[in-house]
């Protein structure tokens, strides 16, 4: 039971500094991402690679929240020019190249068998636990660190200009500020928090393939940003552990629904996540926290 | 010498020419006036001025250099700002807010001064908020000043609008319709702040329907019908004249 609590909460936070990162796009920018887990495949081969060619850990990790933030400046400089609608195709198409790229690439990534066999974060961080649990405190940590960010960035001036931004691009450059050089910044913070997300739920796992990687984990994400309402720090939060409510909670309909097999208990539980998601953007389009569009200044 | 010098400005979109080959001055401190009938091209013209459309073959000159090749973002910088007709604020930050974004290069923009000019962002932020503040003041909306954009009047958007150029230090404004859906007692008002906006040498280039406000506030007119400009001087001259009653009565006929 234990060990289930931690992979639970594990989950939780890798899905929350994801969540954070996406909020930074989305909540607060306005660019409509759905390639995130792209970013998050990088962050999480990137780390896994470099330390299983015997690198330290640390290393990795810088290795996760650089790569994903250079790979975003090309989408950056795309987001420029697309309309939003776009931009989304564009970012679905960029994760499944990255994921194409990561099955045929097998003298760098060993393709479908994927990686086994990579070192924990115990192992790479010298901690005196198990590799769940140095996981969940390097997790904690680095969420910790990505919240104090995002509040930082969001209260300061370059957090107005993006808010505009959001609000009314063509109003931003009237005024002799180009949004251009704001939105490539953004792309590169929220995919660092990916990658690096990426990073710590591989070495967590200690088995990457490139099925982990599909567009459905950037769509989770979108679930738990728009449950607990985008914009705001709490929504990702609440958002986020609304979603894993769900996720983890319907494995328990198991119980409700004698003779159901495993694969159909599957397709059951996505059926009442997305009921839950229409439901509550029936009476509470906002999400739970209330999104940009309802508090005011405050997050 | 003029600040602004527009020559030959085409607007076109299709096969459908907005506007035809315009020219439009704008001395330093004047207030000008543009009138026309719906579809005369005043917004193109507006827009093609602020860097937002081509100026399709034409020059456009301000304050002695050529912005003809700017977009919106450098004619900005250069001192050219604008408002629009239907207000563009930025509905879910705070009115001080939205004035606070629009102040130029703020230390504050930069990730590398968020982190390790944290002081410097902070002292700036406090010049940016006084500055902010006396606009609010000056415009008499500072009672609304933390409200979110979005939940104010009609009327208090165009003010805001107003804020966020007067923030950027313009040399001029490019007002559109800053007196459409806005109750009589606030057009005066708006009137008497663009009156002492010009008395400290901020020009302004107006599009507005109100002729009667409108007449009352500005230098000069100019008249727009199809694309062209068909008439211009002292606004009761040009509204006495035939040219702008055909314009607003007989064009349509």
């Amino acid at each position: 039971m234990e060990a289930y609590l931690i992979a639970i909460a594990v989950y939780a936070l890798v899905y929350l500094l994801m969540g954070l990162g996406l909020n930074l796009h989305y909540g607060f920018t306005g660019l409509i991402n759905f390639g995130h887990v792209g970013f998050f495949a990088i962050g999480a081969y990137a780390s896994c690679l470099l330390t299983l060619a015997g690198y330290p850990m640390p290393l990795g990790f810088a290795l996760a929240l650089l790569l994903p933030a250079l790979a975003a400046i090309p989408i950056g400089y795309l987001s420029l020019r697309l309309r939003s609608d776009y931009l989304a195709i564009v970012t679905l198409g960029f994760s499944e190249v990255v994921r194409l790229a990561i099955i045929n690439e097998k003298w760098l990534t060993n393709g479908v068998q994927g990686v086994p066999g990579i070192p924990d974060v115990a192992q790479g961080f010298g901690l005196p636990v198990s590799g769940s649990v140095a996981a969940l405190i390097v997790l904690l940590i680095a969420n910790a660190l990505a919240i104090a960010l995002v509040y930082r960035l969001t209260r300061s001036p370059f957090g107005r200009a993006i808010q505009a931004i959001r609000d009314d691009e063509e109003a931003v450059r009237a005024l002799g500020k180009d949004p251009g050089s704001f939105k490539i910044r953004v792309f590169m913070i929220g995919a660092s928090l990916a990658g690096l997300a990426g990073a710590i739920y591989g070495h967590y796992i200690t088995y990457i393939t490139p099925e982990q990687f599909l567009p459905l984990v950037t769509f989770y994400v979108w679930v738990a940003i728009i449950l607990g309402g985008a914009g705001k720090v709490s929504g990702t939060i609440v958002g986020t552990l609304a979603l894993m409510t769900f996720l983890e909670g319907s494995r328990f309909l198991r119980d409700l629904l004698p003779g159901v097999s495993e694969v159909e208990m599957a397709s059951v539980r996505l059926f009442v996540i997305g009921l839950a998601l229409i439901l509550l953007v029936r009476f509470r389009p906002s999400g739970i926290m209330g999104d940009w569009t309802s508090g005011g200044t405050q997050r | 010498m003029n600040l602004l010098e527009a020559r030959d400005v085409s607007v076109r979109f299709g096969s459908f020419t907005a506007v035809d080959k315009v020219s439009v001055n704008v001395g330093p401190g004047e207030r000008v006036g543009l009138i026309g009938p719906n579809g005369a091209g005043k917004s193109s013209l507006f827009a093609a001025l602020s860097g937002f459309e081509d100026a399709g073959g034409g020059t456009i000159r301000f304050n002695g250099r050529d912005v003809t090749g700017y977009g919106p973002v450098r004619r900005a910088r250069a001192g050219l700002g604008r408002t629009f007709q239907v207000p563009k604020e930025f509905a879910h930050l705070s009115v001080r807010e939205n004035l606070m974004t629009a102040a130029p290069s703020q230390a504050g923009e930069s990730l590398l001064s968020l982190l390790f000019a944290a002081s410097r962002v902070a002292r700036q932020e406090k010049e940016i908020g006084a500055e902010a503040d006396s606009h609010l003041e000056f415009l008499n909306i500072a009672h609304v000043a933390n409200e979110s954009a979005v939940r104010l009047s009609g009327g208090q958007k165009k003010l805001l609008e107003l804020g966020r150029v007067l923030m950027t230090g313009p040399k001029l404004i490019l007002l559109d319709e800053p007196f459409a859906g806005v109750n009589p007692v606030l057009i005066g008002e708006i009137s008497d702040r663009i009156r002492e906006l010009s008395g400290q040498g901020i020009s302004v280039l107006i599009v507005e329907h109100n002729l009667n406000a409108l007449s009352q506030l500005v230098d000069r007119l100019y008249v727009m019908d199809r694309g062209r400009i068909m008439a211009e001087g002292k606004p009761d001259e040009v509204l006495a004249s035939d040219i702008v009653r055909e314009a607003y009565m007989g064009g349509v006929a």
